[in-house]
Formats: structure tokens, C-alpha cells, sequence
């Protein structure tokens, strides 16, 4: 949580451990998009107690 | 307008009383989209013979005395999302290339048997994963986009090429190009309307949605495509009312919440003027217009988004590793975006969610309904990449989902309605926000305020082009 920024290099290679390759041009905007949503997502969180629960759904049926 | 004028309704009026066959109708439209639809494209393919061959059949049925009810012998556009058994389907995508479905989704079945026209299927962004339907134009100026991925729909009901049209609402889809486009459309509550057959953007953010070109008839498909379906384990098990007897035009000691916050920050003066108004409009029909200060919005675009791109790129997964290079380069970055978001980021805009929804239900609490802009501008041109209101620069993406994805993540229901045009023409529209499953308050205050406005009756230049 210290340091929102991803390294575009480190995109392609965490996208080939799920056998995905990305274009050269794309990795940037990837990392700097991952970065962003990931930092906005956890500082509401953050603001939520740490019991506060997803809104996930299990449906038995 | 003749006939291309009528709306559901009063097309379903004309029917039942002999002066306007089923028959008659589909030809109708048929020779307008065949005249108007190569300036506007918004359909991706004209089920004509189909169409033919189901107004023939509700003509017959209606000759025999079976009347199926208000959409017997209505022509209806489906966006390129929905399962129509036979008919090839691509989700507006090189991916699913001649892809047919072997039967009809959920929401095509209940058209069917209430007796609809399937007139055609229009364009969608590819996937729906966008907020634009290219090729098609806005139907009030070709220069601009119809907004959001039903846009074909959109832009066709606009230009009186279809009585109505079903859809999809992800993140504003219904509602951005209702308001682009000057029609109406409501997005129900997450559980309404069933979701199986509708090809997937995001399980639990997708919401299937009609369109009209009045809140009556809004009233009238919501009725039809609403209810439970084994198919969908997330559609809810409870009663669909009769959504038409909302429709009385009274919204007198109505509370209808008005926020102070977030939803009218750096919007277009047109925008802001044309919803001032709205609001004046309801005050005067004896609502009560109550202030509200609207929970935190940070990070619940955010949250909408990690949630969309997640559940998109499990949707994707098999197909962007066979098939990437058939995808549209945007769409593939969103889904490799999703591939890498981290499980932990997913589950925390989850629990944004549940919180953003709890709080949203408390801060509504003293209010029947909520109204805001539905878009904080008017369509955008084509081609054009940001949006600048005052000194604020979004993408389309950011600036439509702005005001219209926080629903989605809330599964509330909300509707936009035509509530003013634009010195330039463009029509803008009023969202209103109701609470889960009762969609009924939000028709009745639409309707009630197209009682006393006629921005939904006006019809854009291209609409004329023939009678």
C-alpha cells in the first residue's frame, strides 16, 4: 500500500504466469490503470472496518 | 409522424381496434428503417422476414379473438447481446463470429409470448464493454455518438425506426444513450429481469433493460420481461406488479431527494439548467423536494470498474488467449487489465459495495425516489476522445459512467427520462433513482412529469425523412 505505482515491466511477466502476452505498447497503460483502481479501491476500503463484509453471493441451489 | 409517431400504447390501441393491423405496422417500419437506417446505422442486421412472419401470425391470432396484451403485434428491437434462436448474434464482436444461438434467452422467450415483433438487432459496443455503439450515429445529430453500448437501440427508437427496445445496463448502457438519444429507459433492480440468454459483460453488475419513448410504455415491457427464472440463480422469486397502475400522474406528497453533492459537481450548464428545472417541474406537481447529502463516492467508480474488469475477463478468459487478436485493441486492454487485477482488489470493491449499498439505502431512507442528470453532458462528437467541462477532463468512458455506475453497483433501480434539450440540439435526460424492486415510485414520477413536459414528444429531423 506504500507505493500505488506499477512497474510496466512487471506486467508482462505477471501475465505470462497465466499464459497471457501483452503488446509492448499496452503495458504502461495496463500498470498505470491496475495502480489506479487498486489505490482507490483499498483507501475506501480502508475506511471500512476490517469486519465489513464483500457483497458476494452464495446461492446453495 | 402517422403512425411511426405511436408509441406502444397507442399503437397497441390502434391494433385493438381494427385501425392499424400488426401487419401493416412491421411493413411500416420496415420501410423507415430501410430508408433512414443507412444514415443513422443502427441496426446490425433486419429480421425481416421474421418480423413478417410474426406479424402475420398476431394478425391471424387477433382475427381468431386471442389477444395477447399491449405488445401483440408490437415491433421490437433487440440489442446485439440477447440469444434469438437462430439468428446470428455477435455481441457486436469478430469473437463470436457467426455465433446463433439454439434457443431464445429468457427475455426474447417472455417477447414472444406476449407477442412482440421482433424487428432486428441493433449495435453494441463490442461486448458492451464501452459506452459507445459504433457505427451508428445519434439520432438528433449524425455528428455525435448515441452514447452507451445500446446505442443502436437507442439512436432507432429516436429516429421512430422501432415502438421499443430491450437492452442492457452495466454500467449505464440503458441510461446513457436514453438520455443521448432523447427516449427513456429504466434499469430495474439487479434480480428483476432475468439475465440468462444475454451474453455476459459482468454477472452481477449486467442488468437486462427495456426502452421507449414514454415512461407508459416503459410501464408496459418492464411488466412483460420482469420475474424469476430457474436459468438465472440471481433473478428474485418475487410478485411483478401490474407497473402501469403506478401510472396515475400524482406524485403529490411524493419526497423526491434531491443530492447536494457529487452528482451535480462539473456538469454542463445546459445539463444542470434542464434538471433545475425537472426538479421545478415535480415541485410544482406537489412533491416534496427534499436535499440529500449522498454517501462518500470514493472509490465507488472504482470499485464498479475492478468489479467489471474481473468479472469480464473471467468471462473472457478461454477466448483472449485463442482469439485475442479478433478483439477490438480497447476492449482486449480493459480484459487483460482484468486478468491481472488481484483477488484481493476484487474483494475489497465488494465489500465497497456492500457498504456503499447499506448507505445508500439509509440516505434514501426519507425519500421515495432520488433524481440526479444522468449524464453530466450532452453526447459527445464522434471521434472525440475527452470530454472538458470546465477545467474536469474524463474519458467517455469516466464521464458516463459517472453518475449512472454507482446504481450498478448498488443493483438499485433508475430510470432516464427526456427532461430538456441543449442550445445545440442535443437532448438531455433526467435519471431517477428509486429503492430495490420498487421500480413503480420511479415510473410514476417519470410519468408524471411527462404529463406536464412534451420534451418526449419532440423527434429529431432524421425521423422525418419519410412519413
Amino acid at each position: 500500500m506504500s507505493d500505488d505505482r506499477i512497474n510496466p515491466a512487471i506486467v508482462n511477466e505477471l501475465a505470462a504466469t497465466v499464459s497471457l502476452s501483452i503488446d509492448e505498447p499496452d503495458r504502461a497503460g495496463i500498470a498505470a490503470l491496475m495502480a489506479s483502481v487498486r489505490a482507490a479501491v483499498i483507501r475506501r476500503a480502508d475506511t471500512l472496518p476490517i469486519e465489513s463484509p464483500p457483497a458476494l453471493v452464495f446461492d446453495p441451489r | 409522424m402517422g403512425i411511426a409517431g405511436l408509441d406502444v400504447t397507442g399503437a397497441a390501441k390502434a391494433i385493438l381496434s381494427r385501425s392499424l393491423s400488426p401487419i401493416d405496422l412491421t411493413e411500416h417500419m420496415l420501410g423507415r428503417i430501410s430508408r433512414i437506417d443507412p444514415h443513422l446505422k443502427a441496426f446490425v442486421e433486419v429480421l425481416s422476414e421474421h418480423a413478417r412472419a410474426s406479424a402475420k401470425q398476431a394478425d391471424a391470432e387477433m382475427r381468431k379473438g386471442h389477444y395477447r396484451g399491449p405488445l401483440h403485434g408490437i415491433p421490437v428491437a433487440v440489442k446485439e447481446l440477447y440469444d434469438i434462436a437462430g439468428v446470428e448474434t455477435r455481441s457486436g464482436s469478430r469473437v463470436r463470429e457467426h455465433y446463433a444461438a439454439r434457443a431464445d434467452g429468457a427475455v426474447i422467450r417472455k417477447l414472444r409470448d406476449a407477442g412482440a415483433v421482433l424487428l432486428g438487432t441493433t449495435t453494441t459496443y463490442e461486448f458492451a464493454f464501452g459506452f459507445d455503439a459504433p457505427p451508428t450515429r445519434n439520432a438528433w445529430n449524425l455528428g455525435h455518438i448515441p452514447s452507451g453500448s445500446t446505442g443502436g437501440a437507442a439512436a432507432a427508437l429516436a429516429a421512430r425506426l422501432c415502438l421499443a427496445a430491450v437492452g442492457s445496463d452495466s454500467g449505464g448502457s440503458i441510461r446513457t444513450p436514453a438520455a443521448a438519444n432523447g427516449v427513456a429507459g429504466i434499469k430495474p433492480t439487479f434480480g428483476r429481469v432475468s439475465k440468462a440468454g444475454i451474453t455476459v459483460v459482468s454477472w452481477s453488475l449486467d442488468h437486462p433493460a427495456p426502452m421507449g419513448k414514454t415512461v407508459r410504455d416503459l410501464a408496459v415491457l418492464l411488466g412483460v420481461m420482469s420475474g424469476v427464472d430457474p436459468n438465472d440463480p440471481s433473478s428474485r422469486n418475487l410478485p411483478v406488479p401490474d407497473y402501469t397502475k403506478a401510472l396515475d400522474g400524482d406524485v403529490r406528497g411524493f419526497r423526491i431527494g434531491v443530492p447536494s453533492n457529487y452528482f451535480f459537481d462539473d456538469v454542463q450548464p445546459a445539463v444542470a439548467h434542464a434538471v433545475g428545472e425537472a426538479v421545478t417541474v415535480l415541485e410544482k406537481l406537489g412533491a416534496a423536494i427534499v436535499p440529500l447529502t449522498v454517501p462518500s463516492m470514493e472509490g465507488i467508480i472504482d470499485s464498479w470498474l475492478a468489479i467489471a474488469l474481473a468479472e469480464a475477463a473471467t468471462y473472457h478468459q478461454q477466448s483472449l488467449r485463442s482469439k485475442a487478436d479478433l478483439y477490438a485493441s480497447d476492449v482486449r486492454f480493459l480484459l487483460e487489465a482484468g486478468e491481472l487485477t488481484l483477488a484481493t482488489t476484487y474483494i475489497n470493491a465488494q465489500r465497497v459495495r456492500h457498504a456503499w449499498r447499506s448507505s445508500l439505502r439509509a440516505a434514501m431512507e426519507t425519500v421515495d425516489v432520488m433524481v440526479t442528470p444522468t449524464l453530466p453532458n450532452t453526447a459527445m462528437k464522434v471521434g472525440q476522445i475527452l470530454s472538458k467541462i470546465g477545467t474536469k477532463e474524463e474519458t467517455v468512458f469516466e464521464v458516463s459512467a459517472r453518475f449512472c455506475a454507482p446504481f450498478n453497483l448498488a443493483g438499485f433501480p433508475a430510470a432516464s427520462i427526456p427532461c430538456g434539450f441543449a442550445p445545440d440540439g442535443l437532448p438531455i435526460g433526467l435519471q431517477i433513482i428509486g429503492k430495490p424492486f420498487e421500480e413503480e415510485a420511479i415510473l410514476r414520477v417519470g410519468q408524471a412529469f411527462e404529463s406536464r413536459t412534451d420534451h418526449h414528444l419532440r423527434v429529431p429531423s432524421i425521423a422525418g425523412l419519410v412519413a
